[in-house]
């Protein structure tokens, strides 16, 4: 934010309050708005699939990074809390009839919730034991939907039809596709200004240092539960996108492995950036894809293993590529950019 | 009664194997404060090299335990130099996503050379019933217990009248203090990763004697988590209670409260205790210090 491009200068407080400054700066952004809303018809129906979830995971990973990256809150159970998005719309819309924007607000207010008992302890353990009691967390909402049958139905789970405004349909993926960019956007600009407000330089201090934050005025049960509250609602509305997008409320997508994913999805992307939360997104999910297609590959040139190989694929290369992120670019992609970007700007000065 | 009972001696006795899994990670812990969620994975590569070198190479079974044991600690000291080494002095978050990462690692390299199925390692416990207190238990689940009890005990020998022993210890008590003493924290981290892979892969091996491996059997190891944070993260003796006692708690809540919630409650108690002893007794019940409060 100091920082400022050289030749820049701000002469009025708006400007200085501005997230896009520089006229190049609008310009790439106003050129990303219109790829966005040019993509669909850029791509085959495959790609634009893998668009979406990548749209879905940016607005629960923008939590995990509030509540993780900016708050310095491990949360090892971010896929059980967009369960509960899920089922909550589930249950609104299927169950009680109600519509799905009424579901919108509210599965991210239930997932919320839920998240707030859980990171009650918070105030309590921090660091390793909050790992813990968050995988543990993950363990019984899990186990509480899929045996609460009565009202998720468990197994079986609940088809969630996709939702309408007047005529207009999000039923294909083309038109959900708007829909997921929508929230994701919307889901960006609010992350972009909370961490700028009071509430998110609390966060920042919090993870800094708690106990200076603590002497320093910052209410830290307030905030910590204010964190865990903003970065589960963000994942049960990312829920509330997942479960109409594959159209139905099931338990078998939300395991520990996709919540690991959400921490390495932050980690590669880089802790508290929201510019790295979608780099490692994308990154991540086009990882996915591409061992998803190398599968066969491998499994032929290897016929050994095919069986097992479509399984044990994906988790070899993320496995390996969060130990090589962690070792040798710990503080991500974004991080990267920002050298890249810097490179640039001093060329032919720099290294 | 009877049932109760029926419920609770083979939870006690199947409870060790939480046991001898936290004793893995309390080792790793104490010396190092790195908590490594992979050692589930370590459990199953414990009978995975036992089912490698007897079913698929073909050793005897006499050479082919050792020469498993050596797998096992190679693979444990490697892990600790290539992989948490570089981590040294990095904020606990990346090391516990370290950890995550080595356990998915292992999870898929176990996944695509064995594959999903189960599969049987030879047995070594001969099997038939015996009676404690009017309950028929099998005789594997006794052995297992004696033999897990066993190395709790050589790992308490370990740590108190060894001299590596010591010098782990020590680093564990005041990492500076220690290293001052001549203490090489190198050397030390290394040792306790090869003793935690090797005694969580003997157990590992133990266990599926009776059961046969498949890599789903890798929940144990964060299920025993909560054994070790119960008992506390430094104590072997909180292990050595709490391993039992989980198990105890899981067999009876099990069978009864099983028919009630739709089954499965097994997998899930655990993490009830972890939570419970998170919120009144973070350090445990034989933990060493008061954590950090806020």
């Amino acid at each position: 934010m100091a920082l400022k491009p050289c030749g820049v200068f701000n002469y009025r407080y708006s400007q200085d309050m501005a997230v896009i400054r520089t006229r190049p700066q609008w310009i790439t952004f106003v050129l990303f708005l219109i790829f966005l809303g040019v993509f669909p018809f850029l791509v085959s129906g495959y790609l634009l699939g893998i668009a979406v979830s990548i749209c879905i995971y940016v607005v629960a990973a923008m939590g995990l990074n509030l509540l993780t990256g900016y708050c310095g809150q491990i949360s090892m159970a971010h896929s059980a809390f967009m369960a509960i998005g899920a089922f909550t719309t589930g249950i609104l819309t299927v169950k009680l009839g109600l519509s799905h924007w009424v579901a919108l607000p509210c599965s991210g207010i239930v997932a919320g919730l839920i998240g707030i008992i859980f990171g009650v302890p918070s105030v309590k353990v921090k660091g390793l034991y909050l790992a813990l009691v968050t995988i543990g967390a993950q363990f019984l909402i899990m186990y509480t939907i899929l045996h609460w049958n009565s009202l998720t139905e468990g197994v079986t789970g609940m088809a969630i039809e996709p939702p309408q405004i007047g005529p207009l349909s999000f039923a294909g993926t083309t038109s959900f596709y708007y829909l997921a960019v929508g929230v994701a956007a919307i889901a960006t600009y609010l992350t972009r200004n909370i961490i700028r407000t009071k509430v998110g330089r609390a966060f920042i201090a919090i993870r800094d240092n708690d106990v200076a934050a603590e002497v320093m005025g910052v209410n830290i049960f307030g905030y910590k539960v204010l964190a865990f509250f903003i970065g589960c609602f963000f994942a049960g509305v990312a829920g509330w996108l997942w479960g109409m997008y594959i159209g139905v409320a099931s338990v078998d997508h939300y395991n520990l492995w996709e919540s690991v994913w959400f921490l390495a999805m932050v980690v590669i992307g880089g802790m508290g950036s929201t510019l790295g939360v979608i780099l490692g997104v994308i990154f991540v999910e086009a990882l996915k894809e591409i061992t998803v297609l190398l599968g066969p590959i491998v499994g032929d040139a290897f016929p050994s293993v095919r069986s097992s190989v479509g399984t044990a694929l994906p988790l070899l290369v993320l496995g390996f590529v969060v130990m090589i992120f962690l070792i040798y670019e710990p503080r991500g992609l974004a991080h990267r950019w920002e050298i890249i970007k810097r490179a640039y700007r001093l060329w032919p000065y720099s290294r | 009664m009877d049932q109760f009972l029926g419920y609770l001696i083979p939870g006690l006795m199947l409870g060790t194997v939480y046991t001898v899994i936290s004793l893995g990670f309390i080792t790793i812990y104490r010396t190092t404060q790195v908590l490594n969620m992979a050692q589930g994975e370590y459990f199953l590569l414990g009978a995975y090299a036992v089912y490698l070198m007897t079913a698929q190479a073909n050793t005897p079974f006499w050479l082919g335990i050792p020469l498993a044991i050596v797998l096992l600690a190679l693979l444990g000291g490697s892990t600790e130099r290539f992989t948490l080494r570089p981590m040294v002095g990095q904020p606990i978050f990346g090391i516990i996503l370290m950890t995550l990462g080595i356990s998915i690692l292992l999870r898929g390299v176990m996944v695509l050379i064995w594959s999903d199925a189960v599969r049987p390692l030879p047995a070594i416990f001969s099997a038939g019933g015996i009676d404690i207190l009017g309950i028929t238990v099998p005789t594997q689940y006794v052995w297992f217990s004696v033999i897990s009890i066993l190395i709790f005990l050589c790992l308490v020998y370990f740590f108190n009248r060894t001299k590596t022993g010591l010098m782990m210890t020590a680093a564990a008590d005041d990492i500076q203090v220690a290293q001052s003493c001549g203490v090489s924290v190198n050397t030390i981290t290394a040792a306790a990763w090869v003793i935690a892979s090797v005694v969580t892969g003997i157990g590992g091996f133990l266990l599926c004697t009776i059961t046969g491996v498949t890599p789903e059997m890798g929940a144990l190891g964060l299920r025993s988590i909560a054994v070790v944070l119960a008992g506390g993260m430094e104590s072997l003796a909180g292990a050595m209670i709490m391993g039992p006692l989980v198990g105890a708690i899981e067999f009876v809540a099990a069978g009864y409260l099983d028919p009630y919630v739709g089954g499965g409650i097994k997998e899930v108690v655990a993490f009830a205790v972890l939570i419970v002893f998170l919120l009144f007794r973070p350090q445990g019940l034989f933990g060493w210090k008061i954590i950090e409060r806020i």
